[in-house]
């Protein structure tokens, strides 16, 4: 057995030294991106699986990756672009693979349509169907696309957007013209003009 | 005639995030050119059909769960809610006071919190059984003293990227802090009585 000599913390502490030993970072940087974006990483991914608990989970492990690999991004914005990134990719996984979301839908129109008068059950049902729809051409859509769409939908102005997405604010207006062209083409693709 | 725009800056000009001098140039523009404005037209009536579509998504989504943020009261509203709440509690005082007859206090040292009872009853135990149950001699734990850097004797040739460290006490008495990792395997030791030693020098 060879001596290996190493300083070591408890795994908290270790994390946030960590944080604080990068260039111009620190645990008050962690700290302010988890309350400014959080929320609105939650609600976007909320928008997206149609599951809030779901998304909560999903925002919470994405900052517990950030806290933990840290080291390759150097700015704050990276950080931001990172975060919304990752948030965005294992939403459009969970939403691909996302059988409980189906489960609870079906359970919930089911239920709806036994408690709700017959015209209110009727709106339920197209209402979901509808949403149903936009969530499948989403998970069609380049996820840079979807994300896109889904921040601009958060109601982001297009400077918020250019910081979640890491590109300059002056390409949020041609990226955002061709992400809503791409949906409208794959949307009427598969439902035709039944919008 | 002015100069034509991209549909990334029509975009912009439409949800009326361009420079104010930029929007009234475009304003111009589209008024004197056809192709453009009729480019304007198909992107606004696309981001109309995508916005009312992407906006039923919000309508099925549970309402939101915020962060628990740091509430900015205002020191007049606190004020009055806490002198409110300190009138409530003296009325209600005053009010039990009143209905109590007078008995004579007793001052009696705080007790500790009764321990909850198991919720499966045990069968009585003898006092010679209880005498024969072998009891496990559990060394004090010391404190561990504060230093600058701590020394592990690493158990594997892996380098630790985190862990979490327990103290644990030998049967021979002697403790240690272990850096156990995220499954469970114990990487790394450190003995307090060496650290102790090394402290002292």
């Amino acid at each position: 057995m060879s001596i290996v000599i190493r300083s070591v913390q408890p795994t908290e502490e270790l994390a946030l030294d960590r944080l604080n030993t990068g260039k111009g970072r620190g645990a008050a940087w962690f700290e302010t991106l988890f309350h400014e974006h959080y929320p609105r990483i939650t609600s976007m991914l909320a928008r997206l699986t149609g599951d809030r608990g779901q998304s909560e989970e999903i925002a919470a492990d994405v900052f517990c990756k950030l806290s933990r690999h840290w080291a390759p991004l150097e700015g704050k914005g990276e950080l931001t672009a990172w975060v919304y990134r990752v948030a965005t990719n294992a939403g459009l996984d969970a939403l691909r693979s996302n059988s409980r979301r189906r489960r609870r839908e079906q359970e919930a129109g089911v239920e709806a349509i036994r408690t709700a008068p017959v015209d209110g059950a009727l709106d339920g049902l197209l209402r979901d169907e509808r949403c149903a729809r936009v969530r499948e051409v989403l998970a069609t859509l380049k996820p840079r696309d979807a994300q896109m769409l889904l921040l601009r939908a958060n109601g982001m102005a297009y400077r918020e957007v250019a910081e979640a997405m890491g590109i300059p604010t002056g390409s949020v207006g041609t990226m955002l013209a061709r992400a809503e062209a791409e949906f409208e083409r794959k949307f009427r693709a598969r439902y035709g003009d039944s919008v | 005639m002015t100069q034509c725009w991209g549909e990334g800056d029509l975009r912009a000009f439409l949800d009326g995030e361009l420079p104010v001098e930029q929007a009234a140039v475009v304003e111009r523009h589209l008024a004197e050119c056809a192709g453009c404005a009729a480019a304007y037209r198909t992107l606004s009536d696309r981001a109309a059909l995508v916005s009312s579509l992407m906006q039923e998504l919000s309508a099925d989504v549970p309402s939101a769960a915020r962060l628990p943020r740091r509430m900015a009261i205002h020191p007049m509203w606190w004020g009055a809610a806490a002198a409110l709440a300190a009138g409530l509690i003296l009325a209600v005082l005053l009010a039990r006071e009143s209905f109590r007859p007078p008995v004579k206090a007793e001052v009696q040292a705080p007790r500790p919190a009764p321990i909850a009872a198991p919720l499966r009853e045990e069968p009585p135990v003898t006092e010679v059984a209880a005498q024969q149950r072998r009891r496990i001699p559990r060394p004090p734990v010391r404190p561990a003293r504060a230093t600058a850097v701590q020394y592990y004797v690493g158990l594997d040739e892996e380098p630790i990227e985190t862990g979490l460290v327990m103290r644990v006490a030998l049967p021979s008495g002697i403790q240690a802090d272990v850096i156990v990792d995220g499954d469970g395997r114990p990487r790394a030791i450190r003995p307090i009585q060496a650290v102790g030693k090394e402290d002292e020098r």
